[in-house]
C-alpha cells in the first residue's frame, strides 16, 4: 500500500474531498429547492413583519428558539401546539433562515397561532416572569421606554404591579412593537401542501421530451396501452386503467399516470415474480418483456391526465379520521404517518414510493386489505405489511375516504425541475 | 443527480474506505514503519525527551520515565539541529504576536462566555445594556473564540510548525504580519457590529458580510508565506502535520467564501450554515490541533508516531468523511431527507479516521504513560487527543436519529460543541503555546508550577462543565419528549446544572487568567537567557547550566 504523499496529492486530494462535500451540501440542494413555489396559505412578510424579523435577528432569538416543528413520528411537538412538521416550501420567504438548533425556549414557528395578542406579547417582551413563572428568557427592558405619560398613538404596555415601574407607563418602542409583528405572523398552520392547488391554464396531456430514448418508449408504450400486445395476450391497459392511466374506479383499476417509471416497472416486475399476487396483471406482466414494461411504465409516468371525478362526500367524520392516521399515524395502534412515507397529501416519493392521492377509494381499501393478507409483499422493509396489520377495518376505510378527496400529483419534470410538491421533509 | 445514487455512491465509497482500513491492519502496514514518522527528528534525536515548558529537574525525571524503544541513544546531528533552530528564528517575531493576540482574545472571550452562561440562570441580571443581553453576548462569545482565540493560536502553530517541518526558514513572514493585523481590526469591527446587533442571523457567520471579506483577505495574506514555506521545503517528504496544516489551510477559504456567496436562500441556506458550521470544526480547527498533536506527542517523547501508515489512512478518511456530516445539526428538519441520511451515514463513518488516531496515541504513549507527570506540554496534549477521540465518538453517535431526538434542541449539543472546541482544540492549543514559547523567546516560563494549576483549572473546570451540561442537556431532552409533562419542565431542571456550568466557566477563566499572568510575564519580564538552545543536546547543556 502506498500511500505516500506528495505535495501536489496534498493539494488535489484535500480540495477534491473538500468540493465534493460543498457539492453534496450546498450546491445540490441549491438546485433541488429553487424551483419550490409558496403554499397557498404563505403570504409574503409585511414592511413592519420584515422589520420585525430583523429585530428578532438583532436580539438573537434564534438561539434559544427553533421554527421547526419535528414529525410526529419523532417528536410531540404537534401535541405542544408548535404545529405540524414543516416543509421547505414553508421558508420561502425567510432569508436569512431562522430555523434554529435550540429549544431553551419553545418553537415559534407558530407562536402566531398560538398567541395571536399582542398585549400579551409584548408585555411578555417586558418582563417574561412577569407571565410564565419560571421562564429563563432575558427580559428585554431597552426596547420599551418609561414616560410620565403615553403621547398620542403610543402603544403602553400592562405588567402586573410588582414588575410595574414606580412612576409613569411604559410604552413600547417602534422595534418591540415590529418584533411582535412579527411573532404574530408566524402562523404557518395551513395545509404544507393545498389539496386543490390554484388551477393553472391545463398543462400538455405528455410531458414533453426531446430524448430520442425516451421518446422511443413512448411510441412503444402508447401502443401497448391502447391496444395491448396480441402475440402474447397482454390486454390494453386503457380496459382498466383509463386511455390516459386516470384510472377506473368502477373496475378496481387504479390511476397509473404520472406514478414514478421506476415504481410502475417494479410493481410489473412484482406481478410476475408473484411477491405481488393478482390475477388480472400475471398474466399481463408476463407477457410483456422487460423492454416493453419499462416502456409502458415510462409512457405513463409522464402523463397527466384531468383529475379522476371527485368521490360523493364521504362522512365527514370518517375524512377526518383518515386525515389523522395519514399525517399523524395512531400511537395506540403503533401505526406510523402515512405521510412519512408518501409524502405530504399522498403526493408519493418518487422514485420508490407511490402517491396515493387521488387513487379511487375502492382501490385505496383493497390494496390495504392485499398487504394485510400478503397477496403483496414488495416492501422489504416489511413495514407497509405491518401497518396493514395493525388496522382495522374502519382505520383502512378511512384512510381510503382521505386519499380519494386529495388531488393527485402531476408528472415528475425531468432532470433539475422537481415540482414544488416533492421536496421531501 | 438522484439522490439514492449519491446515498449509494457515499455508502459503497465508506465500504471501501472501511476494507482499506481493514487490510492495513492486517497486513501490517499499521505496524511500526518508521521512514516517514523519522522525519521530525535529527538523526540520532529519537530517545531524547524534549519539553521546553518543563523545568530541568523534571525533564530529567521526564528522561527517565521514557521507556526508549528507539535503541541506545545516541550523538545527535548537530547540523539539522542549528537549522531547525534557524527555522525557529525565522518565525519568532510572527508566531509571538500571534500567541499574544490569541491570550488577549482568550480571555475576553472567556468572560462573554461566563456572563452569557450566568445570564441562563439569572435572566434578569445586566439587563439594562443591551449588548450584554444574551443574545448578543453569546454571539460575541463564540466569534471570539472562534475567530479570535483559535485562529490566531492555530495560525501561530501551523506558522510556527510549517518551516520546522519542511526544514526550511519561514518566507514571506511580512504577509503573515500584515494578514495578523488586518484580521484583529476585522474581528474588533466585527464584535462591534454584534455588540450593535448588527448580526446576520446565521450560526458561526454572525458577522457582517464586508468584514467577513476582510477576514477573507486577511486569511489570504496569511496564506502566501505558507504556500511560499511549502515551496522552499528542503525535505523529500511530507511529516503528517503537514497534511493535515494543509487541509486546513485550503479548505478554509474555501468554506469561508461559498458560506459568504449572497446566493443562498431559505432551507438550502440552512443546509449551507451546518456545512459551515460543522466544517469550520472539522476541517480547520480538527486538523490545525491534530498536526500539533502529530508533532508534539511523537516530539516530547523522542518516540516515533507508532504506526505512521494509520495516521495517513485517518487522514484521507478524515478528510473525505468529515466534509459531509454537517446536516445531522438539521435531523428531524424540513430538509431533504436524502441529505439526512448522508450525514448520519458519514457521521457514523468517521469513526474509522479516529479508531487511527487512537490506535496511534495509545500506541506512542505505550509503556510512557508516567511521562505525563513530568512534562506539562505533553498532559495538555494527550488529554486534548482524549477528548479528540471522545467528542468523535459522541459525534458519531449523536448523528444517529434516535439519540439526536433527544439531544437536539437542548444543552446537550453545547456541551459536546465544547468537548470538540475546547477540551479537544484549546486544550492542544494551550500545550502547543506552551512547548514553542520557550524555543522563539529563547528562555523559560518564570512559574513553571502556575502551568500545573492552569492544567488543573481548565481540566476540572471542563469536566464539570461537560458532565453537568450533559446531563442536564439529556434531560432537557428527555423532558421535552414527553408530550404529557409541561414544556417549563424542560426549562427548570436545566437550572441547576446551567448554575454548575457557570461555575465550571469560572474555573476555566481563572485557568485562562492565570495562563495570560504566565504568558505575559515571560513575554514582558525576560528571565533567564536560554542562550542558543536546542533540543536535545542543548537541553542537556541547559541541565548542567542550571546546576
Amino acid at each position: 500500500m502506498h500511500l505516500e504523499l506528495t505535495a501536489r496529492r496534498l493539494v488535489t486530494g484535500t480540495l477534491a474531498f473538500v468540493l465534493l462535500a460543498t457539492v453534496l451540501l450546498v450546491v445540490l440542494p441549491f438546485f433541488r429547492l429553487r424551483h419550490l413555489e409558496a403554499p397557498e396559505g404563505l403570504h409574503p412578510y409585511t414592511e413592519a413583519q420584515l422589520r420585525g424579523r430583523e429585530e428578532y435577528i438583532r436580539q438573537g432569538c434564534v438561539y434559544c428558539h427553533s421554527q421547526q416543528p419535528r414529525d410526529p413520528s419523532q417528536a410531540p411537538d404537534m401535541k405542544r401546539g408548535w404545529g405540524r412538521p414543516s416543509v421547505a416550501a414553508d421558508y420561502l420567504y425567510d432569508t436569512p433562515h431562522q430555523l434554529g438548533t435550540m429549544r431553551t425556549g419553545p418553537d415559534l414557528f407558530n407562536i402566531g397561532a398560538r398567541q395571536p395578542s399582542s398585549a400579551w406579547h409584548l408585555g411578555h417582551l417586558y418582563q417574561p416572569r412577569a407571565y410564565v413563572a419560571g421562564s429563563n428568557m432575558p427580559s428585554y427592558p431597552f426596547l420599551f421606554e418609561v414616560k410620565a405619560e403615553a403621547e398620542a398613538g403610543e402603544t403602553t404596555v400592562t405588567v402586573p404591579p410588582q414588575f410595574a415601574p414606580a412612576n409613569g407607563v411604559i410604552v413600547a418602542k417602534r422595534s418591540a412593537l415590529d418584533l411582535v409583528q412579527y411573532m404574530i405572523g408566524l402562523d404557518h398552520t395551513y395545509p404544507a401542501v393545498s389539496p386543490h392547488p390554484k388551477q393553472t391554464a391545463a398543462g400538455p396531456l405528455l410531458l414533453p421530451t426531446k430524448d430520442p430514448a425516451v421518446l422511443a418508449d413512448i411510441k412503444v408504450g402508447t401502443g401497448i396501452v391502447r391496444d395491448g400486445v396480441s402475440a402474447t395476450g397482454v390486454a390494453a391497459c386503457a380496459g382498466c386503467h383509463g386511455a390516459h392511466g386516470e384510472g377506473n374506479a368502477s373496475v378496481g383499476g387504479p390511476r397509473l399516470a404520472a406514478q414514478s417509471d421506476l415504481y410502475l416497472e417494479a410493481q410489473l416486475a412484482a406481478y410476475a415474480d408473484g411477491t405481488r399476487r393478482d390475477p388480472i396483471m400475471l398474466p399481463v406482466a408476463k407477457g410483456l418483456t422487460q423492454d416493453q414494461r419499462r416502456a409502458v411504465a415510462v409512457y405513463l409516468s409522464r402523463l397527466s391526465p384531468p383529475g379522476a371525478t371527485a368521490a360523493p362526500a364521504p362522512d365527514h367524520a370518517v375524512l377526518e379520521r383518515g386525515e389523522r392516521l395519514a399525517w399523524f399515524g395512531d400511537e395506540a395502534l403503533q401505526v406510523q404517518g402515512c405521510v412519512n412515507c408518501h409524502g405530504p397529501a399522498g403526493i408519493g416519493e418518487p422514485p420508490r414510493i407511490p402517491y396515493l392521492a387521488g387513487q379511487s377509494e375502492s382501490f385505496l381499501g383493497a390494496s390495504l386489505h392485499a398487504w394485510r393478507e400478503g397477496r403483496r409483499n414488495t416492501d422489504p422493509s416489511g413495514q407497509m405489511t405491518q401497518i396493514a396489520k395493525n388496522l382495522g377495518d374502519a382505520d383502512i376505510a378511512a384512510l381510503a375516504a382521505y386519499y380519494a378527496s386529495q388531488k393527485p400529483p402531476s408528472p415528475v419534470a425531468d432532470a433539475d425541475q422537481p415540482p414544488a410538491t416533492h421536496a421531501k421533509r | 443527480m438522484d439522490p439514492i445514487i449519491i446515498l449509494l455512491s457515499a455508502f459503497l465509497l465508506s465500504v471501501a474506505a472501511l476494507a482499506v482500513y481493514i487490510r492495513s491492519m492486517q497486513t501490517g502496514a499499521a505496524g511500526n514503519d518508521a521512514s516517514g514518522a523519522n522525519v521530525i527528528f535529527a538523526p540520532g534525536e529519537t530517545g531524547h525527551v524534549d519539553d521546553p515548558a518543563a523545568t530541568p529537574a523534571s525533564h530529567q525525571a521526564l528522561q527517565k520515565a521514557v521507556t526508549v524503544r528507539a535503541g541506545p541513544r545516541s550523538p545527535v546531528d548537530e547540523q539539522q539541529l542549528a537549522a531547525r533552530l534557524e527555522a525557529d528564528q525565522s518565525t519568532s517575531g510572527v508566531v509571538l504576536a500571534y500567541f499574544i493576540c490569541s491570550v488577549v482574545w482568550l480571555v475576553l472571550g472567556s468572560l462573554a462566555g461566563l456572563v452569557a452562561s450566568i445570564k441562563l440562570h439569572n435572566p434578569d441580571w445586566l439587563t439594562s445594556a443591551e449588548w450584554l443581553s444574551f443574545g448578543r453576548i453569546r454571539t460575541i462569545h463564540l466569534n471570539i473564540v472562534a475567530y479570535g482565540w483559535s485562529a490566531f493560536a492555530g495560525g501561530g502553530l501551523a506558522i510556527w510548525l510549517l518551516p520546522r517541518l519542511l526544514r526550511t526558514k519561514l518566507q514571506g513572514g511580512s504577509y503573515a504580519m500584515s494578514g495578523l493585523i488586518l484580521w484583529n481590526i476585522a474581528l474588533i469591527i466585527g464584535v462591534i457590529e454584534l455588540a450593535m446587533g448588527n448580526m446576520s442571523g446565521l450560526e458561526w457567520l454572525e458577522m457582517p458580510r464586508w468584514v467577513n471579506l476582510m477576514l477573507a483577505i486577511a486569511a489570504g495574506f496569511v496564506a502566501v508565506p505558507l504556500m511560499l514555506t511549502l515551496k522552499r521545503r528542503t525535505v523529500d517528504h511530507l511529516y503528517v502535520s503537514v497534511w493535515y496544516l494543509g487541509l486546513a489551510l485550503f479548505a478554509f477559504p474555501v468554506l469561508f467564501i461559498v458560506a459568504n456567496l449572497p446566493v443562498h436562500f431559505g432551507v438550502q441556506q440552512a443546509a449551507m450554515n451546518w456545512w459551515y458550521g460543522h466544517n469550520v470544526l472539522g476541517y480547520f480547527f480538527t486538523p490545525l490541533s491534530l498536526a500539533a498533536i502529530y508533532y508534539f506527542l511523537p516530539k516530547i517523547l523522542g518516540v516515533p508516531i507508532y504506526s505512521y501508515n494509520l495516521s495517513l489512512l485517518a487522514f484521507w478518511t478524515l478528510a473525505f468523511f468529515y466534509g459531509q456530516t454537517g446536516i445531522h445539526h438539521l435531523i428531524g428538519g424540513p430538509v431533504p431527507g436524502w441529505l439526512v441520511t448522508l450525514a448520519i451515514i458519514q457521521g457514523v463513518m468517521m469513526f474509522i479516521p479516529v479508531a487511527g488516531f487512537m490506535v496511534n496515541q495509545f500506541g506512542t504513549l505505550k509503556g510512557n504513560w508516567g511521562a505525563l507527570r513530568h512534562s506539562p506540554t505533553l498532559a495538555f496534549i494527550v488529554a486534548g487527543g482524549l477528548m479528540y477521540i471522545a467528542a468523535s465518538f459522541q459525534g458519531s453517535a449523536m448523528s444517529l436519529r434516535s439519540v439526536s431526538t433527544v439531544g437536539h434542541f437542548t444543552h446537550f449539543i453545547v456541551a459536546h460543541a465544547h468537548l470538540g472546541n475546547y477540551g479537544f482544540v484549546t486544550i492542544v492549543f494551550f500545550g502547543g503555546i506552551y512547548f514553542i514559547l520557550p524555543r522563539i523567546l529563547q528562555r523559560e516560563w518564570p512559574f513553571p508550577s502556575l502551568i500545573w494549576t492552569h492544567f488543573w483549572l481548565v481540566l476540572v473546570g471542563f469536566a464539570i462543565y461537560f458532565i453537568g451540561l450533559s446531563i442536564g442537556g439529556w434531560l432537557q431532552g428527555l423532558a421535552m419528549l414527553d408530550a404529557k409533562r409541561p414544556f417549563l419542565d424542560s426549562v427548570a431542571l436545566t437550572i441547576p446544572w446551567l448554575k454548575s456550568r457557570s461555575v465550571a466557566g469560572g474555573l476555566m477563566t481563572l485557568g485562562h487568567l492565570v495562563f495570560a499572568g504566565n504568558f505575559f510575564a515571560m513575554v514582558f519580564q525576560p528571565g533567564r537567557e536560554r542562550g542558543l538552545e536546542v533540543s536535545p543536546s542543548a537541553v542537556e547543556g541547559r541541565v548542567s547550566h542550571a546546576s
